[in-house]
């Protein structure tokens, strides 16, 4: 860690320490722009372009955690970076906690992206993400690896935007006002799955990394064809007939979601970023009051928060 | 019930701006923030008073008070008419939605010479002393108490013999016009005993029925002077009425409602298409919520400046003796601390009498109003159960598995501030309505200033709720969209809602 962007990996994990919101309470690193704290007043929070990322995690939280021990959660920028702070943290601690807030690294855990390529990680007990994601995730579906030792926990699904378009939403989008609209009609979640198939061959990174996502499918039982060129095919006889009425959730492991449906989400009568935001608003509520072996960011949330709430 | 627009002309610190509530953000929480001193707290109570207020006559004293709170405002209703320089002056417009309808609100400040008529304002300010004055008395019943005096007379006339009953009866009458103080000593002497076990002191009532003539007399002549103020006083009312009616006709040939009264010169008028009962009807769905010991703007100024004088206890006794009448007065005021304890008290007598109501009507069996209240305020807490004194006069604590009784001060101001607010909401039903709260945050942890904008939501339904905040925890609780900023305008990277 010796360039200038590390150098601010580094300066930012000391603001984590010195910060005092971090006391005894579970701290967690996720994926989003760096917020920069010069002051917190409304005025600042009225000029923001957008809500904070780590907002949305806070909002999948069940209400039962929300003020007992809430935890802190802290946006450290793209994936590599999330890691390399908690590294970084571990690494201040080791050298002289005696300047920080805390003294050791129990209550910090890390939320990351399981994105196509694996991110290795040094001096931890699994080598990268796509090793956490093997173990968090025996079965695909259920968050059911023993999660005791776990500090870095990886999503369940491709990245956190493929969680906004499992069917279990329908009624969000339903009920949103006003109407959720994706390429010029009113938002059917099902046309997503479709769209997604569609893209199978222009998607860059899944070409760069189909090894990876092969091994991945592997390990459910399902070997995907050699060639990325037979993958659309396949997808539609495999995935599609086997549950003709639900949606396949498969193509969530390696599907762009976040380019291809979040970002061209639109809203009848004109778009703006900050009705984006409400809508994820409501979708981390929805997830924060219901339980399904699929919300896996909620899992994880109540695996780091539970034994914080038992001693409360 | 949805506030969308405020535009405020000038008033005190806040000068020409105007702030838009988005329908488009479905969280329908607002936070406000200024700078210390920026107007946030004045924004909330002008929102308040023009629309609560206003509209009621018999709240008319603080829409006075609120006004004569801008100085530059002061020195125009001090004019005398041959003064008057400028014929309406601006003050806020408000569009509020009403069950999908939207009605503009424009409320300004107007002269006797307003649009080119002749206003005789003057009447008006006349009559409004008058009510007031009238509205004094109107605890007394003044041919009861001639009535009274008369057959008293009578049996004084007959020759009875003075004794406890009609000591007692004139006290009674003297006390009806708070002219109990002018009765003889020996009358309290006498008065003191009367019931309790102690005898009579026989020396005592003589001394009374050889006083009772003379202070007999003077309670008529009392009773007789009332009785004369109250004819003249219905009397003038009654005669000008018609002149009032006729300036209301005038003013909503224009397009305006009459309000309330500022000065002899002066009138306080809404442009608006909605009638006075519909605007009656909407005043009832706007609540404010703040501390007791905020400067409100709306009270009368010499009970605040008690507040904030030298610490006196008479004077602090009085200003909060002052603040019970102005909660009863202001149904729709809410005080986190003040009105905690009658809140929760409140709820339990009512879901009592329900129950008894039930079981009258049922023939014996009692509802389950007040065990259902207990188990929804005792999943409140973690570790505590909440109850009130056999009396329902005492809020009660307990530790959960133990028996340890708390009061509501051994509790944490966030945890009572927290517990006070839903009861209030849930168990007054402040529903579909627009509730300003100021410095919601005030004694809660950070953790709990996020949170609670959820629970608002989450403890009532279809509320627009406006908060008067300092807190980035509140604000980070919705989207940077739902923050208004009173602060000067900064130049805005993007746009913002259309």
């Amino acid at each position: 860690m010796e360039s200038s962007e590390e150098n601010s990996i580094w300066e930012h994990a000391r603001k984590i320490l010195r910060s005092p919101r971090i006391q005894n309470k579970p701290i967690i690193l996720c994926e989003g722009e760096i917020q920069e704290r010069k002051s917190r007043n409304p005025s600042s929070y009225a000029l923001r372009e957008k809500v904070p990322d780590s907002k949305f995690y806070k909002d999948c939280l069940p209400s039962k955690y929300s003020r007992e021990h809430c935890p802190v959660f802290v946006n450290c920028g793209g994936r590599s970076d999330v890691i390399k702070t908690f590294q970084a943290i571990s690494w201040l601690l080791e050298e002289d906690s005696e300047k920080y807030y805390i003294s050791h690294t129990d209550n910090l855990f890390v939320i990351i992206d399981l994105d196509l390529s694996p991110n290795t990680i040094e001096e931890y007990q699994y080598s990268n993400t796509e090793k956490i994601f093997e173990a968090l995730y025996p079965n695909f579906i259920r968050l059911t690896g023993n999660t005791k030792n776990h500090k870095i926990f990886t999503t369940g699904l491709i990245h956190r935007e493929a969680y906004f378009v499992l069917p279990q939403l329908l009624d969000v989008y339903k009920e949103f006002y006003p109407k959720v609209m994706y390429r010029g009609k009113i938002l059917e979640l099902r046309s997503i799955y479709e769209v997604a198939l569609s893209h199978i061959l222009e998607n860059r990174g899944l070409k760069k990394n189909y090894e990876v996502i092969k091994n991945r499918f592997t390990r459910l039982g399902m070997n995907l064809p050699e060639n990325i060129m037979d993958l659309e095919e396949y997808c539609k006889e495999n995935f599609f007939l086997k549950n003709s009425d639900l949606m396949p959730i498969e193509l969530l492991l390696f599907s762009n979601i976040k380019e291809l449906f979040w970002k061209e989400l639109e809203f009848e009568g004109g778009n703006d970023i900050f009705l984006k935001d409400q809508l994820e608003m409501q979708i981390a509520k929805f997830f924060s009051s219901h339980l399904d072996e699929v919300f896996h960011i909620r899992h994880i949330l109540d695996r780091i928060c539970q034994p914080y709430h038992s001693e409360g | 019930m949805f506030l969308k627009t405020i535009k405020v002309k000038q008033f005190r610190v806040l000068n020409d701006f105007d702030i838009s509530f988005e329908r488009k953000l479905s969280a329908s929480v607002f936070p406000v923030g200024s700078l210390n001193g920026g107007g946030k707290s004045t924004l909330l109570q002008l929102i308040f008073v023009l629309l609560n207020c206003s509209p009621n006559e018999s709240r008319c004293q603080y829409v006075k008070n609120l006004f004569s709170q801008d100085e530059s405002l002061r020195k125009i209703f001090n004019e005398d008419s041959q003064q008057k320089k400028k014929e309406i002056i601006e003050v806020a417009s408000m569009e509020v939605e009403v069950e999908d309808s939207t009605n503009s609100l424009d409320f300004s400040i107007v002269n006797n010479q307003f649009m080119g008529e002749e206003f005789d304002l003057g009447i008006l300010a006349e009559l409004d002393r008058r009510r007031g004055e009238l509205i004094k008395y109107s605890g007394i019943d003044i041919s009861y108490l001639e009535s009274s005096l008369f057959s008293l007379q009578n049996e004084i006339d007959s020759g009875k013999n003075i004794g406890i009953s009609e000591i007692r009866e004139l006290h009674e009458i003297a006390s009806n016009i708070k002219e109990e103080e002018t009765l003889p000593i020996s009358f309290r002497r006498v008065l003191s005993r009367y019931g309790s076990r102690l005898s009579f002191d026989r020396e005592w009532i003589e001394v009374a029925a050889n006083e009772f003539n003379f202070a007999f007399q003077k309670i008529q002549q009392k009773v007789d002077d009332l009785s004369e103020i109250i004819r003249d006083l219905t009397k003038y009312i009654s005669s000008h009425r018609d002149k009032e009616k006729e300036i209301n006709n005038k003013l909503k040939e224009l397009g305006y409602l009459l309000l309330t009264r500022l000065g002899d010169y002066h009138v306080l008028v809404c442009k608006t298409e909605i009638t006075i009962e519909e605007f009656k009807k909407i005043s009832e769905k706007i609540y404010l919520c703040s501390s007791s010991t905020q400067a409100f703007l709306f009270l009368e100024r010499k009970e605040v400046h008690s507040l904030f004088s030298r610490l006196e206890t008479q004077d602090i006794a009085n200003y909060f003796k002052y603040f019970c009448q102005v909660l009863s007065e202001l149904p729709c005021l809410y005080m986190y601390d003040f009105s905690l304890v009658n809140q929760i008290t409140d709820s339990f007598k009512k879901a009592s009498d329900k129950d008894r109501a039930q079981a009258i009507s049922t023939g014996g069996t009692y509802g389950s109003y007040l065990s259902e209240l207990i188990s929804d305020l005792n999943s409140f807490f973690q570790n505590k159960d909440i109850t009130v004194s056999p009396d329902l006069d005492r809020v009660i604590f307990k530790v959960k598995g133990k028996n340890i009784e708390l009061s509501p001060e051994d509790l944490s101001h966030g945890e009572l501030k927290r517990i006070g607010i839903y009861t209030w909401l849930k168990y007054t039903q402040v529903e579909n309505s627009v509730v300003l709260m100021d410095e919601i945050e005030t004694g809660l942890h950070p953790d709990w200033q996020y949170e609670i904008v959820n629970e608002l939501q989450k403890w009532s339904s279809g509320n627009q709720f406006i908060l008067a905040t300092h807190s980035y925890e509140v604000c980070e609780a919705v989207t940077p969209a739902h923050v208004k900023d009173l602060n000067p305008k900064l130049t805005r990277s993007r746009s913002k809602i259309d």
